[in-house]
C-alpha cells in the first residue's frame, strides 16, 4: 500500500511536464529534482563518497548500484550529446531518441536514489497485534467488524504473512465485537502501520427492515511488536519479601517455592 | 444456542467464497466455544490442584500448575501463551497429565516428576535418587563468585581457580561456577555413581565437560585424599555436605525421607528422642512398599551433622593451598559446632573467617580460610 502512496506523493511533488514533439530535450526532469543532485552539490559528493567506500558496498548495496548506474547513464548522455551536432540527420535522429531514453532513466535513476535514502522506520520489520472493535451502529457495526477482520486475514494470507488470532468475541449474529491478532511476517508492519483508526460504512444493513441507509463505526488498533524489549526498572521500585521458612530450611525442605516474592511497586506485579 | 449461531454464519458465509482462501486463512483460527468433555489447561490445574489439596499433598496449586505447563511445553503455568491455556488439550497430553500428578500424589519430589530444574539459571537434569539442588545453594556459588571477583588479582598460574566440589550430586555448583568463571576448573567427588553419571551427563548437556574432571571417591574413607594429588593443591574447596542432624531425617517431608517403616541400619544405635518432638511421619503413611526418594546419603550427617563437613575440614592440609578457602553449606546450628571443633584442631591452620545469612535470614554458609604451614 506505502509505495503506491509514495509514489503518487513524488509525482505531485516533481510534476513532469507533458510529453511532445516541441518538447526541447535538455529541460526533461523537474527543476528541484536538478537542484537536488546538481554537481558539487551535498548530494553528489554523497553519491560519490558512497560509491568509492568499501564498507558501503556491505551496508547499503542498493544504494552503491543506483549511484554507480545513474553516473554511468549520465557519461552516456554526455556522450550522445556529442552526436547532436552531427552532420549525418539520420544520426542526429538516432541521438535524439538516444538522449531521450536517457534522460528518462536518469529521472528514475534519480528518483529511485531518493527513495532509498529515505530511512525506514526502525519498527518497520516489527511483527504487529491487529485489534479490531466494533463501534457504533449495533449489530450492524459487529458485521462490518467482522467483515474488515476476515478481510486482514484473507489480505495477511496473501502476502504469506503469519495470522494468528488471540481473542475473539462474536455476536449473535456472526457479526464480532472484538477480536485481536498477531501478524507476522517481511515487512508486515510497514504496510499495516497506517491501517489504524475509525473506519466508516454507510449502507443498507442486513438487519434494517425499511431499506434505510446506515452509518456504522469499527475501529482498527496496530500495535508493533518490539523486537527487544529494554526495561529499566529501579531497585528502589521493588519489594522483595522473604517468607521466613520456620523449620531449619536447606536441606531439610524441598519446595518448589523459594519463599521470596519480588513485588514491582508501581504496577502491583509479583 | 452457540450452534445456532454457527449454522447461521455458516449460512451467511458459505456461498460466493473462494473455498481455497477462505480454507487456508482459517487454518490458524481456533473455535471459539470448546467441545464439551476436553478440558482446556485452566481447568485441568484447577482440578488437580483439588485433588492435590484434598490428599494433603504440600504445594498443590504450584505442583498441578509445573506439570501442565511441562506437558504443554514450557516452563511455568504463567509463561503459556494465552491462546495456549483455553485450548483444550489433546487425550495424549491428557493422559501424560494423568501419569505425572499420580507420581504426585505418591509424594515424588515434583523435580523429579519433571525430570528437570533449574539452578542459577542453567537447567539440570534430575534423576532420583540423586539430591535436588535447594534455592539456598544458589546463594552459596553466589558468595564465591563474589570473592573471585574480588581477588581476580590473585589467581593461579594457569588462569583461573582449580576449585575443589565435594559432594556434586547432579552437578548444579560445579556446573554454576563454571559457567560464570571461564577461566575455571573444576574437580567434583561424589561417593555414588548416580551421582557421577548424573554430573557427567549435565556437565555434557550444558557444554561445559572440558573444564570438570568427575572423580568418584568418599571423602570419609582413609587416605581417599591421596587420589586427588595429581592435580596438585586447589584454590578453593566448596560443598554442600550432608548436614542434617541424624534425629532430624525421620521428621524429613515424605518426598525426602524413605516411606518405609525400617530404619536404616547406621553404625551407632539412633539416639532417644527427648521432648515433646513431632509425631513421626512413618506412622501416616500407608503404602506398603519402601520407596525413597532423595537419597538419604545425601542428607544425613551423622549425630551433630558434622561427620562429611570435618572430613572436608581434615583434607586442607593435604590438598588446599596457603590462603585457600573453603565454602560451606551448613545448618544454622553449626556455625559454633564448627568453629569450636576448629578451634580444638590447631594442627589444620584453619579459622572461621565469615559466617553468611540465607535469604531467610539463617545462618547458613560458612567461609574457612586456611592460613599457615
Amino acid at each position: 500500500m506505502r509505495p503506491w502512496l509514495l509514489w503518487g506523493v513524488a509525482r505531485c511533488l516533481w510534476a513532469r511536464p507533458a510529453v511532445g514533439p516541441a518538447r526541447r530535450p535538455l529541460s526533461y526532469g523537474s527543476l528541484p529534482l536538478e537542484e537536488l543532485f546538481s554537481s558539487g552539490g551535498p548530494l553528489r559528493t554523497f553519491l560519490e563518497r558512497q560509491a568509492g567506500s568499501e564498507t558501503q558496498l556491505q551496508v547499503r548495496p542498493e544504494l552503491v548500484a543506483v549511484a554507480k548506474r545513474l553516473s554511468e547513464k549520465e557519461q552516456e548522455l554526455r556522450e550522445t550529446e556529442h552526436l547532436l551536432h552531427d552532420k549525418n540527420e539520420d544520426l542526429r535522429k538516432l541521438a535524439e531518441n538516444e538522449i531521450t531514453l536517457c534522460q528518462k532513466e536518469i529521472t528514475q535513476l534519480k528518483h529511485q536514489i531518493i527513495l532509498l535514502l529515505v530511512p525506514s522506520e526502525e519498527t518497520d520489520e516489527n511483527d504487529l497485534i491487529l485489534e479490531v472493535t466494533a463501534g457504533v451502529g449495533g449489530q450492524e457495526a459487529m458485521l462490518f467488524t467482522s467483515e474488515i477482520f476476515e478481510m486482514y486475514q484473507q489480505y495477511a494470507a496473501f502476502k504469506r504473512w503469519h495470522f494468528e488470532t488471540l481473542e475473539y468475541f462474536p455476536s449473535e449474529i456472526g457479526g464480532l465485537r472484538h477480536a485481536s491478532a498477531s501478524i507476522g511476517g517481511s515487512e508486515a508492519y510497514k504496510h499495516m502501520k497506517f491501517e489504524g483508526g475509525v473506519h466508516r460504512v454507510q449502507r443498507v444493513p442486513k438487519t434494517e427492515k425499511q431499506g434505510r441507509i446506515h452509518t456504522s463505526t469499527m475501529t482498527v488498533a496496530i500495535l508493533p511488536q518490539p523486537t527487544e524489549i529494554n526495561l529499566v526498572i529501579n531497585p528502589k521500585d521493588l519489594r522483595i519479601d522473604t517468607k521466613r521458612a520456620s523449620g531449619a530450611g536447606g536441606q531439610h525442605v524441598n519446595t518448589t517455592d523459594s519463599a521470596v516474592r519480588i513485588v514491582h511497586l508501581p504496577t502491583g506485579w509479583n | 444456542m452457540e450452534l445456532w449461531g454457527r449454522m447461521l454464519w455458516t449460512l451467511l458465509s458459505g456461498p460466493g467464497r473462494r473455498g481455497g482462501t477462505w480454507g487456508w486463512a482459517f487454518s490458524s483460527w481456533q473455535p471459539h466455544s470448546p467441545l464439551a468433555g476436553l478440558s482446556s489447561a485452566t481447568e485441568l490445574v484447577s482440578h488437580w490442584t483439588g485433588v492435590f489439596e484434598k490428599r494433603g499433598i504440600p504445594e498443590a496449586r504450584e505442583s498441578s500448575e509445573y506439570i501442565v505447563a511441562h506437558v504443554l511445553g514450557a516452563k511455568t503455568f504463567q509463561s503459556l501463551r494465552p491462546v495456549l491455556r483455553t485450548q483444550p488439550l489433546t487425550p495424549q497430553q491428557l493422559k501424560c497429565i494423568q501419569e505425572l500428578s499420580s507420581h504426585r500424589l505418591q509424594r515424588m519430589p515434583l523435580q523429579y516428576i519433571l525430570g528437570e530444574w533449574d539452578f542459577r539459571g542453567l537447567n539440570l537434569k534430575m534423576v532420583p535418587p540423586v539430591f535436588i539442588p535447594r534455592p539456598e545453594t544458589e546463594e552459596l556459588v553466589e558468595w564465591l563468585l563474589e570473592e573471585v571477583a574480588q581477588r581476580s588479582h590473585a589467581v593461579g598460574a594457569q588462569g583461573g581457580p582449580l576449585i575443589l566440589e565435594v559432594g556434586c550430586g547432579s552437578g548444579a555448583i560445579s556446573l554454576g561456577l563454571l559457567s560464570k568463571l571461564p577461566q575455571s576448573r573444576v574437580i567434583a567427588v561424589d561417593k555414588e555413581a548416580a551421582a557421577i553419571s548424573l554430573t557427567c551427563e549435565n556437565a555434557q548437556r550444558l557444554q561445559l565437560q572440558d573444564r570438570i574432571w568427575i572423580v568418584p571417591l568418599d571423602v570419609t574413607l582413609e587416605g581417599s585424599w591421596t587420589h586427588l594429588l595429581p592435580w596438585g593443591p586447589v584454590d578453593l574447596i566448596i560443598s554442600n555436605p550432608p548436614y542434617v542432624f541424624h534425629q532430624d531425617m525421620e521428621q524429613l517431608a515424605p518426598e525426602i525421607r524413605r516411606l518405609s517403616g525400617v530404619v536404616r541400619a547406621s553404625s551407632r544405635p539412633p539416639r532417644p528422642r527427648t521432648g515433646a518432638a513431632k509425631q513421626p511421619c512413618c506412622e501416616e503413611t500407608l503404602m506398603p512398599w519402601s520407596c525413597h526418594y532423595e537419597d538419604p546419603v545425601a542428607l544425613d550427617g551423622g549425630e551433630e551433622g558434622m561427620d562429611v563437613i570435618t572430613h572436608i575440614l581434615a583434607l586442607a592440609p593435604q590438598l588446599l593451598k596457603d590462603c585457600g578457602s573453603i565454602y560451606l553449606e551448613v545448618d544454622p546450628r553449626h556455625p559454633e559446632l564448627v568453629s569450636s571443633w576448629l578451634q580444638s584442631h590447631p594442627d589444620l591452620y584453619l579459622h572461621l573467617v565469615a559466617v553468611r545469612r540465607d535469604f531467610c535470614g539463617k545462618p547458613r554458609f560458612l567461609h574457612i580460610e586456611r592460613s599457615g604451614p
